[in-house]
């Protein structure tokens, strides 16, 4: 599943930059992840570095995406080939 | 071993499970018989003393045997977290704690990077180390598993070619799966401005901390494995959104220190003429240095764990960089240059121009890295009179790789410049070395042959004890910048900010700002507003940076607070007083610390917590043979006035400074020999070894002006009680062993057979003298 910054977020921006697949970006109120292009880091590190470095651990995964690693895989491999396009 | 008595002694006092939420277990690790010992610390430890630096000292306190030499396998090496390490925004610190090799105090350095928090995540607060293990050795632990691993293949390795070793051989990832706390060759060869390395850059950097490991033959401590539990902790969480938004919503925090990093203190102290240059024979230096001549070479920012600032600069010099990170984010930015609003808005417009050190388009592995921070920039900088950003960042990285101590290497550095200027060295001594203001191959090649202990770099490794084991006269004393054998951590010149000079006297561990650093005094919303500054320091401070008046509160006060943060393990850039005054303070500790360990603390017991550490680092000082004459200042700041800028002529008069020396020791409730009062002396004593007994002395003896002394060794008898009396006052050896001083104890003259004396806590000795007559 995509991950999700809660209301905990204070917006600090410390996950932009680790973010591999740049899906996170500044909302109104707190941090936004975009599902279409999180992959929970999968296919770039071990664990989620927007979890790693959240001071607030304020990033959950979202329960309303919901995906297997190989779909996370497959979303990955997709987003890669848009890069390379 | 004597430690081993002592560590048994302890450990009864220990416990064998937590005793309050969320406490780590101490590990007693016996390098030599390779054993270990796992306890937990009375909760009275976390009432008086909280964790990381103030609990590091509680034990320090009970384990050393003070007159062994630093480098002793039976002194300590002591990591501590703090009590809030991993689980509050920007707690992500520890400390290390022993005696130091590099001066004549306490070691006490702290960092912060991961490792810290990995420790704490494995359900450590401390890790001992003692005793000289047979061959080279690397500890590693994973939760409940703890081993020695033969570190034999590793020695030799510095400090990125260490952390790249141990990834490939355990495979893992440093900061996702391992955090590494390791020596470079530096510490191997017991350099004493060595110190232990975190990461990249980060660094238990003052004191000597890297001799001290390689003296054990430690090369690193491995913890191994991912934090279990990344979930929101309740019920911290609601909280530290609290304490998040009001660190990234200070103007200092938010504009600068997320920006371009702590370089931004560059141009203030320049332009106030009070950087220390050329070994501080003068106070200004080039504005080639400003933060942002390094725009082009920034590529980002990193930062520690859990930590919301990211004030960790990165480099890169290389043609490749993607560089601009920050680029004139300090423009406009008038709070940063209060002596010179103009100089807000002069940039620079600095270009990149390297193309590799020899000019011939040719790059290595230190053409990049992180920092520099504003201690390397200055000690790399106008201290030895360096002026092009792309060297500084060039020694900065090979620093980092080296493992040194900016602040003591360069100080080193910059104290042989002197000489070799005034002649008291010369190239004989050098060995051929050029060692004029600025040269930079030289420089360069130095730092590799300190590591290596090499030729003259053999003396900058002895650091500021170069005199002691013989590389220069006594003459050249005169010129090292250094208070108790530290030299001073900061490139501020503190001869106009009075108390950022008393807090550099004062501070235990030596000529160091990070204890208590005063600069806010200079800001003009605190300065403007008297009632304001008044309330933030508990007292009236002059609102006039030169002046002594008032001094001693907010010393005293930041002394208290920064204390607090260390053990808790906050940073001090997001600590209250340090960078602003709208940062976490003591009442938001208290707040965090009571949701996760179920401890209440009202701020004044915090406060109360703060002194307490800082009187137990005078009283190991006190063990160690500091007095009051050495919280003092190096001669120079006494005797030679600043020669430009908007102070010039200022210096620190003597008998201004004994009088703000003298009112900060009344306000922390300190002796006239620095160190606590009979009371607090008595509660501190029973509090850290649990035993305490008053000796009362016919007159003041040196080292005694209260005619009191407390013993707090546990000693069984009279005679014993005798011996510890003596060690505790060797200075006044001929007074205690008077044969015709005798002993009273509890009101009982004894007159013979003292062995046979018992003695207990909370008893009462006086000495007496033999009256002769008839």
């Amino acid at each position: 599943m995509a991950m999700l910054i809660t209301d905990l977020c204070i917006t600090c921006d410390v996950c932009l930059a680790p973010c591999p697949n740049k899906a996170i970006s500044a909302g109104e109120d707190i941090f936004y992840i975009d599902p279409a292009k999180c992959t929970e880091c999968v296919g770039h590190h071990a664990i989620s570095q927007c979890v790693k470095v959240c001071p607030v651990r304020a990033i959950v995964p979202d329960p309303a995406h919901r995906e297997s690693k190989d779909e996370l895989k497959a979303k990955y491999d997709h987003l890669q080939a848009l890069k390379a396009a | 071993m004597a430690i081993r008595e002592k560590l048994a002694r302890l450990v009864a006092r220990m416990h064998d499970t937590p005793q309050y939420n969320a406490q780590g277990a101490v590990l007693f690790v016996d390098l030599e018989q390779r054993t270990f010992v796992k306890k937990y610390l009375p909760l009275e430890v976390l009432r008086n003393f909280l964790g990381g630096r103030g609990a590091n000292m509680w034990l320090l306190y009970n384990l050393v045997e003070a007159e062994r030499d630093a480098l002793d396998p039976e002194i300590p090496l002591i990591f501590g977290t703090g009590v809030l390490t991993s689980s509050m925004p920007s707690a992500t610190r520890g400390n290390i704690t022993s005696k130091s090799p590099d001066s004549y105090a306490i070691l006490d350095a702290n960092a912060g990077d991961y490792f810290p928090s990995f420790l704490r995540c494995h359900g450590y607060d401390h890790v001992v180390l003692f005793g000289r293990s047979p061959s080279w050795t690397m500890l590693r632990l994973s939760y409940e598993t703890a081993e020695l691993v033969d570190a034999t293949p590793y020695v030799g390795l510095n400090n990125l070619d260490m952390a790249a070793a141990i990834a490939r051989d355990f495979n893992c990832v440093e900061r996702e799966d391992m955090a590494l706390a390791r020596i470079t060759t530096s510490g191997e060869n017991q350099v004493l401005c060595s110190g232990i390395m975190g990461g990249v850059k980060s660094i238990w950097a003052r004191g000597g901390g890297g001799a001290k490991m390689g003296s054990l033959r430690v090369k690193a401590i491995m913890i191994h494995g991912a934090p279990k539990d990344l979930q929101p902790l309740q019920p911290m969480v609601k909280y530290n959104k609290v304490i998040g938004k009001k660190i990234i919503s200070t103007s200092v925090i938010k504009n600068a220190l997320k920006m371009v990093g702590t370089p931004f203190l560059y141009k203030p102290s320049r332009v106030l003429c009070a950087l220390g240059t050329k070994n501080n024979q003068e106070t200004s230096w080039k504005p080639t240095l400003d933060a942002d001549n390094f725009d082009p070479y920034r590529p980002g920012m990193d930062g520690c764990y859990l930590c919301p600032v990211h004030c960790r600069n990165q480099n890169d010099l290389t043609p490749e960089a993607q560089v601009g990170w920050g680029a004139s984010a300090l423009k406009g930015l008038t709070g940063n240059a209060s002596y010179d609003k103009e100089q807000a808005s002069v940039e620079h417009g600095k270009q990149r121009s390297y193309n590799g050190i020899h000019n011939d388009g040719q790059y290595d592995k230190y053409d990049k890295g992180d920092g520099p921070e504003y201690v390397t920039l200055g000690k790399f900088g106008p201290m030895i009179g360096i002026q092009e950003p792309e060297q500084v960042l060039r020694l900065n990285n090979i620093l980092n790789d080296l493992g040194l101590d900016s602040a003591s290497t360069g100080s080193s550095i910059a104290w042989a410049m002197e000489l070799y200027q005034r002649s008291i060295i010369t190239q004989k001594e050098t060995g051929g070395l050029d060692l004029t203001w600025g040269n930079y191959p030289v420089i360069e090649q130095l730092l590799f042959m300190t590591a290596k202990r090499e030729g003259f770099g053999d003396t900058i490794a002895d650091s500021a004890r170069a005199v002691e084991r013989g590389k220069y006269p006594a003459q050249a004393l005169d010129y090292r910048m250094t208070v108790k054998g530290l030299f001073q951590s900061d490139p501020h010149d503190a001869r106009i900010l009075k108390a950022f000079a008393l807090g550099l006297s004062v501070a235990t561990r030596g000529m160091d700002h990070l204890r208590n650093r005063v600069t806010l005094e200079i800001n003009a919303r605190i300065n403007d507003d008297a009632a304001f500054k008044t309330a933030l320091y508990n007292g009236p401070v002059s609102a006039a940076p030169n002046s002594y008046a008032g001094k001693e509160y907010a010393v005293r006060k930041c002394e208290n607070n920064y204390a607090v943060g260390d053990s808790v393990g906050m940073c001090r850039f997001n600590t209250k007083l340090f960078n602003s005054p709208s940062l976490p303070d003591l009442n938001d500790f208290a707040t965090q610390i009571g949701a996760l360990t179920g401890q209440t603390f009202a701020e004044e017991e915090l406060d109360e917590v703060g002194r307490n550490v800082t009187g137990i680092e005078r009283m190991l000082n006190f063990r160690f043979g500091l007095r009051a004459k050495d919280d003092t200042l190096p001669r120079r700041w006494f005797e030679e006035a600043l020669t430009e800028g908007p102070f010039a002529g200022e210096k620190v008069d003597r008998a201004e400074f004994d009088g703000m020396k003298d009112r900060f020791y009344h306000l922390t409730g300190l002796n006239a020999e620095g160190t606590p009062a009979v009371e607090w002396h008595e509660k501190l004593s029973r509090l850290i070894s649990g035993f305490a007994v008053r000796v009362e002395l016919p007159r003041a003896l040196p080292g005694a002006p209260e005619k009191v002394v407390i013993i707090d060794e546990n000693v069984s008898d009279l005679t014993a009680l005798r011996a510890a009396l003596l060690r505790k006052l060797p200075e006044a050896a001929n007074d205690l062993n008077d044969s015709t001083w005798n002993m009273a104890v509890n009101g009982n003259m004894v007159l013979s057979g003292e062995a046979s004396v018992p003695i207990a806590s909370g008893d009462r000795v006086l000495l007496v003298p033999v009256i002769a007559g008839g």
